[in-house]
Formats: C-alpha cells, sequence, structure tokens
C-alpha cells in the first residue's frame, strides 16, 4: 500500500511545532513509532511519515493539548483498550453504531445487552461496513464473524479488515496493519478499514 | 543484585546492581543504581537510573532520568525525560531526551539525537590534564530546539537555536532562529531556513 509521505523538514514547516516538540510527543506515545520511515535519500538517511495521519495527528494534538496532559492524551490515541461498557441504545445515541449496524450486530449475539470495549469495537467496524455502502447485510455479518476469530490470532487490535469480491462471492481477510496485501486482479477490493483507525474515532467520540 | 546473578525480567521497585548480573526478559523498575556489570538482553524502563558502572541494553531503554558515570551501550533507541553523562555511551538507536547535558569524558558514539535542549562540552581539567582529542561525540543527525556543541562531528545538525562551540566537525547546520561558530570548529555549510 503506497502512502504519500512527508519529510520532517517539511512537517515542522508545515505544522510550525519544533524538534523539541516532536520528540517528546514521540516520548510519550502521541505518535506511534511504526509511523517513523526511515529512508535513505541524497543528503544521506531522512525520515518521513505518513502524510495524512500525521498531520491530522499534529492538530488533533496541538488542539486538545491545552485542556489535557500528554499522559491523558497519550492513553486517548494509544489503541489499547479503554474500560468501557455501553448498552445498544447508547451506542446508537453516541453515533458508534447506527441502529441498522445495531441490527446487525444482534442477529449474531442475540443475548448481548452490554458491550465491552472490544465488542464495541467490531460493533463500529461492522457500522463502517456498512455505511460505506459497498458491503451487504449478511457480509457485514460474517465480517463480524472474521474479527471476532482473528482475536485468538493478533494480540492486539493493531489489525486491518478487508473485504474481496469475486464473482459475487465475497471473502473478509484480517490481516496486521502493516501487511502487504495483493489480491488476484479478476478480484474486486470492496471494502477495507483499519481497526486501530476505528478505536481512535470512536474513542473521540466517547470522550 | 550482588555477586553474580541472573534474572528474567519483571517489575521492580529498587535495582541496585553490585557485581554482575543479567537479565534475559523485559525489565521495569522504579530505580536503578548499577556499580558493577549490568547486561540486559530485552527492553528496560526506569524511573531513574544511575549508571556508575556498565551497562549493556540489547534493546530499548525509556525512562524519566538517565545518569550515566560509567558506561552505558543501548542497541536500540533511549527514550528519556533527561539524560545527563559523565562517562561515555554508546547508542545504536535515537537518543531522544527532553534534556541532554553530555560532559565528555571518553568517546560516545550516537546515531540520531533528537531533544529540546543539549549541552555538550569537554570535561572540566582536572590537575592541569585536560581531555583528550579522542574524547569527542559523534553522531549522524543532531536535532533539537537548543543546540550547543563543543567536540563534536555530526553529519548534520538542525535545530532553532544552534551554538557551535571549539574543535567541532560538522557537515550540514540547519537553523531556524539563530547560529554562531566558534573560529576553531570546521562547519561546511551553514544555513537558515523555514520560519
Amino acid at each position: 500500500m503506497e502512502q504519500e509521505l512527508i519529510s520532517k523538514k517539511e512537517l515542522l514547516d508545515v505544522t510550525g511545532i519544533s524538534y523539541g516538540q516532536l520528540y517528546r510527543w514521540k516520548r510519550k506515545d502521541l505518535i506511534p513509532e511504526e509511523w517513523f520511515i526511515r529512508k535513505s535519500t541524497f543528503t544521506g538517511q531522512e525520515t518521513f511519515f505518513p502524510r495524512e495521519k500525521i498531520l491530522t495527528r499534529i492538530e488533533q494534538i496541538k488542539q486538545l493539548k491545552d485542556d489535557l496532559s500528554l499522559d491523558e492524551l497519550a492513553r486517548r490515541f494509544s489503541p489499547d483498550p479503554a474500560e468501557i461498557a455501553l448498552s445498544g441504545e447508547e451506542m446508537v445515541r453516541k453515533g458508534i453504531v447506527s441502529e441498522q449496524s445495531w441490527r446487525v450486530y444482534q442477529l449474531e449475539h442475540p443475548n448481548v445487552a452490554v458491550c465491552s470495549f472490544q465488542e464495541t469495537v467490531f460493533a463500529s467496524v461492522v457500522h463502517r461496513a456498512l455505511a460505506s455502502g459497498d458491503v451487504g447485510l449478511d457480509e457485514a455479518r460474517s465480517a463480524l464473524r472474521a474479527l471476532e476469530q482473528s482475536i485468538t490470532v493478533f494480540s492486539d487490535l493493531r489489525v486491518r479488515i478487508v473485504c474481496v469480491r469475486k464473482l459475487g462471492v465475497s471473502v473478509w481477510v484480517v490481516q496486521a496493519a502493516d501487511g502487504q496485501l495483493v489480491v488476484d486482479p479478476d478480484a474486486k477490493l470492496v471494502f477495507e478499514a483499519d481497526v486501530s483507525e476505528c478505536i481512535e474515532e470512536l474513542k473521540l467520540k466517547l470522550m | 543484585m550482588m555477586g553474580s546473578s541472573m534474572t528474567s525480567g519483571g517489575i521492580f521497585g529498587h535495582v541496585n546492581v553490585m557485581g554482575e548480573a543479567v537479565t534475559t526478559g523485559p525489565m521495569e523498575c522504579q530505580s536503578l543504581r548499577v556499580m558493577g556489570v549490568f547486561q540486559t538482553h530485552a527492553d528496560v524502563q526506569v524511573g531513574f537510573a544511575n549508571i556508575m558502572g556498565q551497562m549493556d541494553v540489547e534493546g530499548q531503554m525509556r525512562g524519566n532520568r538517565v545518569r550515566v558515570m560509567g558506561e552505558l551501550t543501548v542497541r536500540g533507541d533511549c527514550e528519556v525525560e533527561q539524560f545527563v553523562s559523565r562517562g561515555t555511551f554508546v547508542i545504536d538507536g535515537l537518543l531522544n531526551a527532553g534534556n541532554i547535558d553530555v560532559r565528555l569524558y571518553g568517546p560516545c558514539r550516537v546515531r540520531e539525537i533528537g531533544c529540546g535542549t543539549l549541552r555538550v562540552e569537554q570535561k572540566k581539567p582536572f590537575f592541569g590534564r585536560a581531555g583528550r582529542a579522542e574524547h569527542v561525540l559523534t553522531a549522524d543527525v543532531i536535532e533539537g530546539d537548543d543546540v550547543v556543541l563543543a567536540y563534536t562531528r555530526a553529519r548534520i545538525v538542525r535545530g532553532d537555536k544552534i551554538r557551535i562551540g571549539p574543535a567541532c566537525d560538522i557537515d550540514i547546520v540547519e537553523y531556524r532562529t539563530d547560529c554562531t561558530c566558534h573560529p576553531r570548529s570546521r562547519v561546511a555549510s551553514c544555513e537558515q531556513r523555514g520560519l
């Protein structure tokens, strides 16, 4: 997956932050290690960042840092689970899931009334898939199953979920976030979502 | 830990190494004092570390305050709030700290430094014995807001305010507001950029 990169120098010019701030935020885990991409250029090794991600993150930090401590910010940005329990109605009210997607979730888990953090994340991924308009109801259900299967394999939620469709048959793939994926040229990549991004969004909605 | 010992890591309050110690797993502690030789084969997280002997970290080192009076070697990155050195250190990754204060008592080497303030000085003469020529700090890239260097060899130095003291050898200096250069230093190119 090619993404547009931004060099460290350019980043500082664009955002107006200093080296000290950038490195302090890195130390506090506000900027994940994986975003520091080292590449060789004609002036030697330089550090690059994924452009979109780092720019939105720095905007968020700049906005929030006056109200919250850096540690609190770090907790908000990290994909580690928060301790929450939400009922279906609450999730709908907070805009985490739509009523439709909550019904899909309930089809799979008829007895669930209150969701843990992980279940909330999965529900929000299902919601995202449905909201994209490219995924059908049954497919969204199998996405949920795929995600729930995957937690036995991956230790944390730094994963990506992808839906591939060929000749009308769809398959869900859950992969490590930095993993590469190549699909058959006849097949179509219908939907993809970064679970850690969903978590970030979710946490912003919650707090 | 006294004498020769080995641990698989874990979470501790206060760790005192007098003798020889090896850890095989990740370790976390509030304070660490090394008087002998301490080898860690995994990541270390410390509140305050005082290294008077020798410490080798195979993984990453993170913490609040690190004070090196002896020798420190880190294979990965070293991320601390305050880094004070009165000895020598080798860091193969990034040294990321809020404040770095280095007095050169021997050759120091870092691949990359990223910091708020950085201060490098030659050691104070003791009975007229000044520091020797090989007591220099070598780094590939140094980036910081407020950088004061002496006896430093670097490829690139970038920052807001940069002061280059004696006996430095730097290829490129890029500064934002202010840069002064000692006449006994070599700086190949010095340019102001980006305000």
